[in-house]
Protein backbone atom coordinates (compact mmCIF):
# COMPACT_ATOMS: atom_id res chain seq x y z
CA UNK A 1 0.00 0.00 0.00
CA UNK A 2 1.47 3.37 -0.98
CA UNK A 3 2.25 6.32 1.24
CA UNK A 4 -0.32 8.19 -0.79
CA UNK A 5 -3.10 5.96 0.57
CA UNK A 6 -1.88 6.59 4.12
CA UNK A 7 -1.79 10.35 3.53
CA UNK A 8 -5.31 10.19 2.13
CA UNK A 9 -6.56 8.35 5.23
CA UNK A 10 -5.02 11.03 7.48
CA UNK A 11 -6.43 13.81 5.31
CA UNK A 12 -9.93 12.27 5.29
CA UNK A 13 -9.86 11.92 9.06
CA UNK A 14 -8.78 15.53 9.59
CA UNK A 15 -11.37 16.75 7.06
CA UNK A 16 -14.10 14.84 8.88
CA UNK A 17 -13.01 16.43 12.15
CA UNK A 18 -12.83 19.92 10.59
CA UNK A 19 -16.45 19.63 9.45
CA UNK A 20 -17.52 19.01 13.05
CA UNK A 21 -15.54 21.92 14.49
CA UNK A 22 -16.18 25.68 14.45
CA UNK A 23 -14.40 27.57 11.69
CA UNK A 24 -11.83 29.32 13.88
CA UNK A 25 -8.10 29.79 14.26
CA UNK A 26 -8.25 27.46 17.28
CA UNK A 27 -9.59 24.66 15.08
CA UNK A 28 -6.65 25.08 12.66
CA UNK A 29 -4.33 24.91 15.65
CA UNK A 30 -5.94 21.72 16.96
CA UNK A 31 -5.89 20.05 13.53
CA UNK A 32 -2.21 20.92 13.11
CA UNK A 33 -1.44 19.34 16.49
CA UNK A 34 -3.44 16.23 15.64
CA UNK A 35 -1.74 15.86 12.26
CA UNK A 36 1.69 15.94 13.92
CA UNK A 37 0.44 13.45 16.52
CA UNK A 38 -1.00 11.02 13.96
CA UNK A 39 2.14 11.10 11.79
CA UNK A 40 4.41 10.51 14.73
CA UNK A 41 2.27 7.69 16.11
CA UNK A 42 2.13 6.08 12.67
CA UNK A 43 5.90 6.35 12.20
CA UNK A 44 6.49 4.73 15.61
CA UNK A 45 4.03 1.92 14.90
CA UNK A 46 5.63 1.26 11.50
CA UNK A 47 9.09 1.07 13.06
CA UNK A 48 7.90 -1.34 15.74
CA UNK A 49 5.85 -3.50 13.34
CA UNK A 50 7.62 -3.31 9.96
CA UNK A 51 5.89 -6.45 8.68
CA UNK A 52 2.34 -5.31 9.41
CA UNK A 53 -0.07 -3.95 6.85
CA UNK A 54 0.35 -0.15 6.66
CA UNK A 55 -3.36 0.54 6.27
CA UNK A 56 -4.10 -1.53 9.35
CA UNK A 57 -1.47 0.44 11.28
CA UNK A 58 -2.87 3.84 10.33
CA UNK A 59 -6.35 2.61 11.21
CA UNK A 60 -5.07 1.57 14.64
CA UNK A 61 -3.49 5.01 15.07
CA UNK A 62 -6.73 6.78 14.12
CA UNK A 63 -8.67 4.51 16.45
CA UNK A 64 -6.29 5.43 19.32
CA UNK A 65 -6.77 9.11 18.49
CA UNK A 66 -10.56 8.72 18.73
CA UNK A 67 -13.67 9.36 16.67
CA UNK A 68 -13.84 12.90 15.20
CA UNK A 69 -17.28 13.33 16.83
CA UNK A 70 -15.83 12.54 20.24
CA UNK A 71 -12.90 14.96 19.86
CA UNK A 72 -15.21 17.73 18.62
CA UNK A 73 -17.44 17.12 21.63
CA UNK A 74 -14.48 17.33 24.04
CA UNK A 75 -13.29 20.53 22.35
CA UNK A 76 -16.78 21.94 22.69
CA UNK A 77 -16.88 21.10 26.40
CA UNK A 78 -13.46 22.66 27.02
CA UNK A 79 -14.59 25.83 25.22
CA UNK A 80 -17.91 25.92 27.07
CA UNK A 81 -16.08 25.72 30.44
CA UNK A 82 -13.93 28.70 29.44
CA UNK A 83 -16.97 30.66 28.28
CA UNK A 84 -18.80 29.82 31.50
CA UNK A 85 -16.06 31.33 33.69
CA UNK A 86 -15.99 34.48 31.51
CA UNK A 87 -19.79 34.58 31.56
CA UNK A 88 -19.87 34.43 35.35
CA UNK A 89 -17.80 37.65 35.64
CA UNK A 90 -20.02 39.34 33.03
CA UNK A 91 -23.12 38.10 34.83
CA UNK A 92 -21.99 39.57 38.18
CA UNK A 93 -21.31 42.91 36.47
CA UNK A 94 -24.66 42.87 34.62
CA UNK A 95 -26.61 41.96 37.78
CA UNK A 96 -24.91 44.73 39.81
CA UNK A 97 -25.64 47.29 37.09
CA UNK A 98 -29.25 46.11 36.80
CA UNK A 99 -29.90 46.46 40.55
CA UNK A 100 -28.20 49.86 40.62
CA UNK A 101 -30.25 51.10 37.67
CA UNK A 102 -33.50 49.71 39.12
CA UNK A 103 -32.76 51.38 42.47
CA UNK A 104 -32.22 54.76 40.80
CA UNK A 105 -35.47 54.40 38.81
CA UNK A 106 -37.46 53.45 41.97
CA UNK A 107 -36.08 56.45 43.91
CA UNK A 108 -36.76 58.83 40.98
CA UNK A 109 -40.31 57.48 40.51
CA UNK A 110 -41.07 57.70 44.26
CA UNK A 111 -39.77 61.27 44.35
CA UNK A 112 -41.84 62.20 41.28
CA UNK A 113 -45.06 60.70 42.70
CA UNK A 114 -44.50 62.31 46.11
CA UNK A 115 -43.81 65.76 44.65
CA UNK A 116 -46.94 65.93 42.45
CA UNK A 117 -49.29 68.75 43.52
CA UNK A 118 -52.03 67.43 45.82
CA UNK A 119 -50.23 64.07 46.12
CA UNK A 120 -51.75 61.90 48.84
CA UNK A 121 -48.71 59.65 49.05
CA UNK A 122 -45.41 60.58 50.68
CA UNK A 123 -41.93 59.70 49.35
CA UNK A 124 -41.26 56.73 51.69
CA UNK A 125 -44.65 55.05 51.09
CA UNK A 126 -44.19 55.44 47.30
CA UNK A 127 -40.66 54.01 47.61
CA UNK A 128 -41.88 50.92 49.53
CA UNK A 129 -44.84 50.29 47.17
CA UNK A 130 -42.63 50.58 44.06
CA UNK A 131 -39.99 48.37 45.64
CA UNK A 132 -42.60 45.64 46.38
CA UNK A 133 -43.86 45.80 42.76
CA UNK A 134 -40.34 45.53 41.32
CA UNK A 135 -39.42 42.66 43.66
CA UNK A 136 -42.61 40.76 42.75
CA UNK A 137 -41.98 41.28 39.02
CA UNK A 138 -38.37 40.11 39.40
CA UNK A 139 -39.42 36.96 41.31
CA UNK A 140 -42.03 36.15 38.66
CA UNK A 141 -39.46 36.60 35.84
CA UNK A 142 -36.90 34.37 37.62
CA UNK A 143 -39.53 31.69 38.16
CA UNK A 144 -40.49 31.80 34.46
CA UNK A 145 -36.81 31.58 33.46
CA UNK A 146 -36.32 28.57 35.77
CA UNK A 147 -39.38 26.88 34.27
CA UNK A 148 -38.20 27.34 30.67
CA UNK A 149 -34.74 26.00 31.59
CA UNK A 150 -36.35 22.96 33.19
CA UNK A 151 -38.48 22.35 30.09
CA UNK A 152 -35.40 22.78 27.82
CA UNK A 153 -33.46 20.21 29.89
CA UNK A 154 -36.35 17.75 29.75
CA UNK A 155 -36.61 18.15 25.97
CA UNK A 156 -32.83 17.53 25.61
CA UNK A 157 -33.11 14.38 27.74
CA UNK B 1 -35.12 -9.28 33.65
CA UNK B 2 -35.22 -6.95 36.64
CA UNK B 3 -31.69 -8.04 37.59
CA UNK B 4 -30.50 -7.32 34.06
CA UNK B 5 -32.06 -3.86 34.15
CA UNK B 6 -30.43 -3.16 37.49
CA UNK B 7 -27.03 -4.28 36.17
CA UNK B 8 -27.50 -2.14 33.05
CA UNK B 9 -28.44 0.91 35.12
CA UNK B 10 -25.54 0.40 37.54
CA UNK B 11 -23.05 0.02 34.69
CA UNK B 12 -24.25 3.16 32.95
CA UNK B 13 -24.13 5.01 36.27
CA UNK B 14 -20.51 3.91 36.74
CA UNK B 15 -19.65 4.89 33.18
CA UNK B 16 -21.19 8.33 33.59
CA UNK B 17 -19.40 8.84 36.88
CA UNK B 18 -16.10 7.78 35.30
CA UNK B 19 -16.55 10.28 32.45
CA UNK B 20 -17.29 13.08 34.91
CA UNK B 21 -14.32 12.38 37.14
CA UNK B 22 -11.92 11.66 34.28
CA UNK B 23 -11.95 15.13 32.74
CA UNK B 24 -10.77 16.86 35.90
CA UNK B 25 -8.19 14.20 36.66
CA UNK B 26 -6.90 14.33 33.11
CA UNK B 27 -6.09 18.02 33.40
CA UNK B 28 -4.15 17.26 36.58
CA UNK B 29 -2.37 14.29 34.97
CA UNK B 30 -1.32 16.42 31.99
CA UNK B 31 0.12 19.09 34.31
CA UNK B 32 1.95 16.36 36.25
CA UNK B 33 3.51 14.91 33.10
CA UNK B 34 4.53 18.30 31.68
CA UNK B 35 6.09 19.21 35.03
CA UNK B 36 8.37 16.17 34.77
CA UNK B 37 9.82 17.52 31.51
CA UNK B 38 11.49 20.82 32.19
CA UNK B 39 12.62 21.27 28.59
CA UNK B 40 9.12 20.49 27.30
CA UNK B 41 7.17 17.54 25.96
CA UNK B 42 5.02 17.20 22.83
CA UNK B 43 1.41 15.99 22.68
CA UNK B 44 2.31 12.51 21.45
CA UNK B 45 4.82 12.15 24.29
CA UNK B 46 2.17 13.17 26.82
CA UNK B 47 -0.25 10.57 25.43
CA UNK B 48 2.43 7.83 25.57
CA UNK B 49 3.50 8.70 29.08
CA UNK B 50 -0.08 8.95 30.29
CA UNK B 51 -0.83 5.50 28.98
CA UNK B 52 2.38 3.92 30.28
CA UNK B 53 2.47 5.51 33.69
CA UNK B 54 -1.21 4.96 34.51
CA UNK B 55 -1.52 1.56 32.78
CA UNK B 56 -4.31 3.04 30.68
CA UNK B 57 -6.37 3.65 33.81
CA UNK B 58 -7.91 6.87 32.48
CA UNK B 59 -8.82 5.20 29.14
CA UNK B 60 -7.99 8.33 27.21
CA UNK B 61 -8.52 8.63 23.49
CA UNK B 62 -5.35 10.43 22.45
CA UNK B 63 -7.18 13.08 20.43
CA UNK B 64 -9.06 14.30 23.50
CA UNK B 65 -5.78 15.44 25.03
CA UNK B 66 -5.53 18.34 22.59
CA UNK B 67 -8.67 20.19 23.70
CA UNK B 68 -7.29 19.87 27.25
CA UNK B 69 -3.85 21.16 26.22
CA UNK B 70 -5.58 24.01 24.40
CA UNK B 71 -7.57 24.85 27.55
CA UNK B 72 -4.49 24.74 29.82
CA UNK B 73 -2.62 26.93 27.33
CA UNK B 74 -5.46 29.44 27.28
CA UNK B 75 -5.52 29.48 31.07
CA UNK B 76 -1.76 30.33 30.87
CA UNK B 77 -0.80 27.18 32.79
CA UNK B 78 1.22 25.90 29.83
CA UNK B 79 3.56 27.60 27.39
CA UNK B 80 4.34 26.34 23.90
CA UNK B 81 7.41 26.39 21.70
CA UNK B 82 7.84 24.60 18.39
CA UNK B 83 10.41 21.99 17.51
CA UNK B 84 11.23 20.32 14.20
CA UNK B 85 9.83 16.79 13.97
CA UNK B 86 11.29 13.87 12.00
CA UNK B 87 7.77 12.65 11.23
CA UNK B 88 6.64 15.74 9.30
CA UNK B 89 5.34 19.13 10.42
CA UNK B 90 7.02 20.88 13.35
CA UNK B 91 5.50 19.91 16.65
CA UNK B 92 4.59 21.87 19.72
CA UNK B 93 6.52 21.37 22.94
CA UNK B 94 4.57 22.12 26.10
CA UNK B 95 6.22 23.50 29.24
CA UNK B 96 4.74 24.48 32.57
CA UNK B 97 4.48 28.22 33.28
CA UNK B 98 5.12 29.67 36.74
CA UNK B 99 1.35 29.87 37.24
CA UNK B 100 1.01 26.28 35.98
CA UNK B 101 3.54 25.16 38.56
CA UNK B 102 1.65 26.97 41.31
CA UNK B 103 -1.71 25.53 40.19
CA UNK B 104 -0.23 22.03 39.98
CA UNK B 105 1.07 22.36 43.56
CA UNK B 106 -2.30 23.60 44.77
CA UNK B 107 -4.18 20.81 42.97
CA UNK B 108 -1.81 18.21 44.45
CA UNK B 109 -2.67 19.42 47.94
CA UNK B 110 -6.41 19.44 47.17
CA UNK B 111 -6.27 15.94 45.65
CA UNK B 112 -4.20 14.59 48.54
CA UNK B 113 -6.70 16.00 50.97
CA UNK B 114 -9.68 14.59 49.03
CA UNK B 115 -8.20 11.07 48.93
CA UNK B 116 -7.28 11.24 52.59
CA UNK B 117 -10.83 12.23 53.55
CA UNK B 118 -12.36 9.60 51.27
CA UNK B 119 -10.10 6.95 52.78
CA UNK B 120 -11.26 8.01 56.24
CA UNK B 121 -14.88 7.68 55.07
CA UNK B 122 -14.29 4.11 53.93
CA UNK B 123 -12.97 2.98 57.34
Amino acid sequence: MSDEAIQRKIKDYLEKLRRKMPDTFETDDLLEDLEAHIKEAYQNKSLMNPEDDKIMLIEQVLDDVGEPEFIAEEFDKATISEDESEDKINQIFRTTMRYLFTGIIIIAAAWFVASLPDSIIDFWTALIVLFVFVAAESLLRNWERGESKRIETEIKK
Amino acid sequence: MQGLNLLKRTTSFEEGWKVEIRRGLLQYAVLAIVKRHETGIHGYGIARELDERTDGLLEVKEGTLYPILHRLKKERLLNVHTEKSEAGPSRKMYVLTGEGDRVYGALSIILGSIFEKLEALRK
